[in-house]
């Protein structure tokens, strides 16, 4: 919820990161965002919890690199060109999000966030932390800690 | 103030107190019998803590260690002996020291401690009294007891004051701190020092940061001490005693020498060097203050404080102008060989002082007269009276009044100076200047290691080679030295995996470092609880990785504090239910298998799982029924978690239910494990698992499902591949269990696509078909070892340990990842992990083995090369005389005239086929065929298999007729199979090979068979040589050892003509035998031959002292059957056996 506040109630501007996750057009608060790799050379864990894609060296770190569209309760895809790795910190650690594609980078305009409405059984909304609005779409924006908690225990 | 210097000194005292605590409790193990190493040990650490303090201006630390010292002190005088209360108060001291060393910018309340401490000096010795010393403006500067100052008194010595300004900023550092400490010395001795900020000196002299005093004792007049020192008037204090904090008198001057005081002097200067070797902080005051102005700060004491005043004030301003005068007192001290210091007769210089005296006078007219120093002092004379009010000898008690009186009367005057207490102004001003850097200081305290000069050269000489290495590879690469750049990567590989080892090296600590600890944890928990305990400790020596050492510290203490608080009964409570009062806690580390194993074992009352029980369904950690499937092992883990206590009552030691979750978590940080163990009533064993270092591992590359895994090389034991044909004979399947076959052993296999989960059940079913050769990778994982196949053995490598993100931590069986050459990651096995993910434990297989074991009888160990024929003919060879396997293909073999050869090592080997000699099958056409080589006549040969099965040790019963045949020592069960067992040498004779000494002539003896004893251990020798013997018409007796030899020769000894005996043998060996052959009578010509596989010289020595005639290597058949039939043949003339000795010997 803090993502919500920090995104709400600031003053200065606030970027999001803009990315598709299958049909969704998710965002993230730049803040969080350490890079974004294109390298999908992932190493399989085998017996991981599904939602981790594998392992990756970043520069000489191991990154565990998870499967938003599994985590947000899609149906996963093989890996294409098109897809992105947005590396993002997270409890001390850099933690990978797969997503299908980079979209864009937008300005947060207070007056267009607005909370989230659950409309949608098929994802989780504890992982939004609101909705902004672009002029023709809508974008979620994913709270990160939610996100990545609850993996924590293997889900 | 420079952090450094503090740093230094802070490591350095640190250092000091290492061990300390476990000294102390030595100390009070025997308090009636002190040990005086021990306490001079004890003494001399904090003496040196103490010294150091003082001079980094860190007061309480000073004060604290000065108090613990004097108690130290009467202990080593033996005026006080160390009972239980001195040594709680010491070891607590100890603590609060090490506290504050460890924080030395956070105020510590010492007045308790120093008082605890003052309290055992005086109830040993009330009329002991401690008195401060001080200056008018502070009272209780310096404290010191009376005794000492009677003793000084009594030899004649002034105590003087000596205050040093440092100056904030001042730069010269042309006179060092020691130097003045140095000149001190040479004076008297320097007795302590105080750092003392004075904020009237301050505003005085704007540029004044802090005071240094010093408590000199000197044979010297005051003005001597000034002209000396080069110094004003008025930094010279008389001292003044204030009893008890009472002012009682003001003493003056005093001569004699006396030779307790320079003992005691010594100690003080050592302090003072090494205190110096640490370039403490004090230095920068003194050397600057010195120096540069000689600004006055404090009055001297005296009679007439008014007078003096004034005086003091003069000198304040003469002094400033006069800084010339100060450079030159020092280049006279340079100048002045030590021998003529004290030079006395500077009676006139003394007067002259007060008036800017010249020091260059002072060298030329004074200092060379000792004798007449002598005279000056021995009735002490006051030579600087304008100066120095106080008369000397007028040692005129004052009342406490006057001098309190005296005391304010000097500091209303002197403005700036506030009579503050002191100790506060201290702490103050030591918190700020501590405060600028206590960052900066953390990081420096902590993060600096101790590393042997040894392993430092070793670093130093190999960034040397690494970098010529770079040198040779720029220039190679230059110029495209295909050959040479080779040379200077293979170069570079071992520079660097040597430089890798030693800074590894700097890395590793002792455990013990931790474990020293737990001494005072265990003796000062036993004194609270009262409970008794034998504490042991083993293997201290054992070393991990720095960052272990440090972290592991914390958790451990929990274990053990909860081991003696939980685990440990009362002693009434052990008396009650029949168990020795004294409980026993272990703490021992060791390694295994790359690992060390910590285990904290206690012999208490164990954990009570009934308890954990009702406590985990209390928590909702667990339901009723799940419990009840749950092994003990499994509940007893519940305590590992968070907020879990079955103590009933919570102690302040533990019991609140922190600590257990805690502990997991830190050593699981560390990569370790932890395995608890409990047998109610009989106590508790915790085992925490630690990696030696969290680095650099090798480790073994292998595949599955093409992708690659490290597999750590410590848990490696071997790797065994199991051909296609061999698969469905060696793999078995017992229960659900996969296991192989290995040297008789059952080895419990998994399967790393099982464990990745890549395979269904049905795929993995198939798995050992047969269809495909397996690569099995044995590995240990504590005591239980397990196979792990794989797809691909890849290879070696050094890899470093890279953590596994959050998401991935749980899965068990993977201890971390890596980054390979090409970048990618890969993830890293945990044979514990796999095992227990894999449920496999050696217990289902335990009862097998047995059974195993059982059917295979006892009988004698041999070393058996199995080998094959043809497929089912399963042959074995002892390996003793095996020199090497080789393995060629068919097509290299040769057959030139009748001989089958092979070329081989630039010559031919001679090949035997096994259907040459004995009833088998002709090796079928294969491409690859094993030679088993040997040596025969000092040439070798070889013999043909088709494979080779295995290596084994067994007992086995070996059946000897069956299959008797020449080249045939006998037939045995070998893993199931009959196996025929080869006698080599037989063998290929029997096949013809050709040797003119083969023809062995024996001169039939006269009336009869020649009759030799052979006293071997080993059934297959035994045979052997009877083999050997018998074709040459010689009668074997045979004897299994010693005693059974010796017992044949005394009952048939007559008809023996010779003795072949082995060494090792049970019951009795061979040169034992050889003794008491030797010491009948009637045997002392008989030659005992000795045929051992030990070809030693000591051992032939040895040999020939008990009497042996002759030492021959086993293994050569040949020599064994010459030396025999030279023996035989030289019998029957009866010749003596020491001339036997000139024909034998190899």
């Amino acid at each position: 919820m803090s993502n919500m506040k920090n995104v709400a109630g600031s003053e200065a501007t606030k970027e999001l990161v803009l990315f598709d996750v299958e049909e969704m057009l998710c965002g993230i608060d730049i803040t969080h965002v350490q890079e974004i790799n294109k390298t999908l050379d992932f190493t399989t864990v085998h017996r991981a919890p599904d939602f981790v894609k594998g392992v990756l060296n970043l520069r000489g770190s191991i990154v565990s690199i998870i499967d938003l569209r599994t985590k947000l309760g899609q149906t996963t895809i093989p890996l294409n060109q098109e897809m992105r790795v947005i590396i993002v910190r997270y409890n001390d650690e850099n933690v990978g999000l797969l997503v299908d594609s980079i979209n864009d980078v937008i300005e947060v305009k207070p007056e267009n966030l607005d909370a989230l409405v659950n409309n949608s059984s098929k994802v989780n909304s504890a992982y939004f932390t609101g909705v902004y609005k672009l002029d023709e779409e809508l974008v979620v924006i994913l709270n990160v800690e939610e996100t990545l908690k609850h993996c924590d225990r293997g889900a | 103030m420079s952090d450094d210097k503090l740093y230094l000194y802070l490591d350095d005292a640190k250092e000091q107190l290492e061990g300390l605590e476990q000294n102390i409790i030595r100390l009070e193990e025997s308090p009636d019998d002190v040990d005086s190493d021990l306490i001079n040990r004890i003494f001399r650490s904090i003496h040196t803590v103490k010294g150091g303090a003082g001079f980094i201006g860190l007061t309480q630390i000073r004060d604290l260690s000065h108090a613990m010292e004097d108690v130290l002190d009467k202990i080593r005088n033996n005026e006080q002996s160390p009972t239980l209360v001195c040594c709680n108060i010491l070891l607590s001291s100890l603590d609060m020291l090490s506290n504050m060393l460890d924080s030395p910018e956070e105020e510590t309340d010492i007045s308790g401690q120093i008082n605890a401490l003052c309290r055992i000096l005086v109830e040993d010795e009330e009329n002991q009294a401690k008195v401060t010393l001080g200056i008018p403006d502070i009272p209780s500067m310096f404290s010191i007891s009376q005794a000492k100052i009677d003793d000084y008194e009594s030899k004649g010595f002034c105590l003087y004051i000596i205050s040093f300004s440092s100056l904030h900023d001042g730069a010269d550092e042309t006179l060092s701190h020691d130097q003045i400490v140095k000149q001190l010395n040479k004076i008297g001795y320097l007795l302590d020092s105080k750092n003392n900020p004075d904020e009237g000196a301050v505003s005085e002299s704007p540029q004044n940061d802090t005071t240094l005093y010093v408590l000199l004792t000197s044979v010297l007049s005051k003005s001597n001490v000034i002209n000396y020192l080069g110094i004003s008037p008025a930094q010279v204090h008389n001292h003044l005693f204030i009893e008890e904090t009472i002012p009682q008198r003001v003493t003056t001057e005093e001569t004699g020498v006396s030779e307790t005081v320079v003992t005691e002097t010594e100690v003080t200067e050592t302090v003072v060097t090494e205190t110096v070797a640490g370039e403490t902080v004090a230095e920068d005051a003194v050397a600057e203050e010195t120096d540069t102005e000689n600004t006055v700060t404090e009055e001297t004491v005296a009679e007439d404080i008014v007078a003096e005043k004034t005086v003091d004030e003069n000198t304040v301003t003469e002094n400033t102008v006069t800084e010339n005068t100060v450079i030159d007192g020092i280049a006279l001290e340079q100048v002045i060989p030590p021998e003529d210091q004290f030079d006395p007769s500077a009676t006139d210089l003394n007067k002259a002082s007060n008036e800017e005296l010249d020091q260059e006078e002072l060298q030329a007219s004074g200092l060379s007269d000792p004798e007449a120093m002598q005279t000056d002092l021995t009735p002490p004379i006051d030579l600087d009276q304008e100066t120095t009010p106080c008369e000397p000898n007028a040692v005129a008690p004052t009342s406490a009044e006057t001098i309190v009186e005296l005391i304010q009367d000097t500091q209303e005057p002197a403005e700036p100076l506030t009579p503050q207490p002191i100790t506060p102004k201290v702490v103050t001003m030591e918190k700020d200047s501590a405060l600028e850097t206590s960052t900066d200081k953390k990081g420096n305290a902590v993060n600096s290691i101790r590393v042997s000069v040894d392993i430092l050269d070793s670093l130093m000489n190999l960034a040397g080679e690494l970098v010529l290495t770079r040198n040779q590879l720029n220039q190679n690469v230059s110029s495209w030295d295909q050959y040479a750049i080779g040379v200077a990567a293979q170069r570079l590989d071992s520079v660097t995996s040597e430089l890798q080892a030693s800074i590894m090296d700097t890395r590793m600590q002792p455990i013990g470092v931790v474990f020293s600890k737990f001494q005072r944890v265990v003796r000062d928990m036993s004194k609270n609880l009262g409970k008794q305990i034998k504490f042991e400790v083993e293997g201290e020596e054992v070393e991990l990785d720095k960052t272990i050492i440090e972290n592991i510290g914390d958790p451990l203490t929990h274990l053990v504090r909860n081991a003696i608080d939980h685990g440990l009964e009362s002693p009434e409570d052990r008396r009650r239910i029949g168990k020795n009062p004294e409980g026993t806690m272990k703490l021992t580390a060791q390694h295994e298998a790359g690992y060390v194993l910590i285990k904290v074992q206690d012999d208490g009352a164990g954990l009570d799982i009934e308890k954990i029980k009702t406590k985990a369904i209390e928590k909702g950690l667990v339901d009723k029924s799940r419990l009840a499937d749950m092994t003990d092992k499994e509940i007893i883990k519940f305590i590992l978690e968070p907020g879990f206590s079955t103590a009933s009552k919570v102690t302040d030691i533990s019991g609140r239910g922190v600590g257990m979750d805690v502990v997991f978590t830190n050593i699981s940080q560390l990569g370790g494990t932890i395995d608890i163990d409990s047998t109610k009533g009989k106590g508790s064993t915790f085992q925490v698992k630690l990696p030696l270092t969290l680095a650099i591992i090798p480790c073994l590359l292998v595949a599955a499902n093409d992708e690659r895994y490290a597999l750590p090389q410590v848990s490696l034991v071997e790797l065994v591949r199991i051909r296609p044909a061999q698969v469905p004979q060696r793999m078995e399947r017992i229960g659900d269990a996969v296991v192989v076959r290995l040297r008789g052993n059952l080895l419990p296999i998994v399967r790393l696509r099982d464990f990745l989960g890549i395979d269904s059940a049905e795929v993995s079913e198939a798995a050992f078909d047969g269809s495909s050769s397996i690569n099995i990778v044995v590995v240990a994982a504590g005591d239980f070892r397990y196979g792990i196949v794989v797809e691909e053995l890849l290879d070696s490598e050094e890899i470093v340990v890279k953590p596994l993100g959050q998401h991935v931590r749980e899965c068990e069986g993977y201890a971390g990842a890596t980054i390979l050459g090409d970048g990618c990651a890969a993830l890293i096995l945990d044979v514990v992990g796999i095992a227990h993910f894999m449920n496999l434990s050696a217990a289902d297989l335990e009862k097998d083995r047995l059974l195993n074991n059982a059917q295979q009888h006892v009988g004698d160990e041999e070393s058996l090369l199995i080998v094959e024929n043809s497929p089912g003919e399963q042959f074995a060879i002892q390996l003793s005389y095996i020199h090497r396997i080789e393995r060629i293909k068919q097509d290299q073999i040769q057959v030139v005239g009748n001989k089958t050869v092979i070329k081989y090592r630039g010559g031919s080997l001679r090949l035997y086929f096994l259907h040459e000699a004995l009833e088998v099958q002709k090796i079928a056409d294969q491409a690859n065929l094993f030679l088993v080589v040997f040596p025969l006549d000092g040439v070798e040969v070889a013999i043909v298999a088709s494979n080779i099965v295995d290596i084994i040790d067994i007992e086995c019963v070996i059946d000897k007729e069956t299959f008797k045949q020449p080249g045939v020592v006998g037939s045995a069960i070998i893993s199931e199979q009959i196996t025929l067992l080869l006698d080599v040498f037989g063998l290929v004779r029997s096949i013809g090979a050709t040797r003119s000494a083969q023809q062995i002539s024996i001169e039939p003896k006269v009336d009869d068979q020649h009759t030799v004893l052979v006293v071997e251990d080993s059934a297959f020798f035994r045979e052997q040589i009877k083999n050997l013997l018998e074709p040459h018409d010689i009668k074997v007796i045979l004897a299994e050892d010693g005693e059974i030899g010796l017992k044949t020769m005394r009952q048939q000894g007559d008809s023996i003509d010779l003795i072949l005996s082995d060494i090792e043998m049970p019951n009795m060996n061979g040169l034992e035998m050889t003794e008491k052959i030797r010491t009948m009578s009637q045997f002392k010509d008989v030659p005992i031959i000795i045929l051992s596989t030990v070809d030693r010289d000591d051992a032939m020595v040895k040999g020939h002292t008990a009497g042996v005639t002759d030492y021959l290597i086993k293994m050569d058949q040949d020599l064994v059957m010459e030396t025999v039939e030279k023996y035989l043949n030289h019998t029957t003339g009866g010749v003596p056996y020491e001339q036997y000795e000139k024909c034998g010997g190899l």
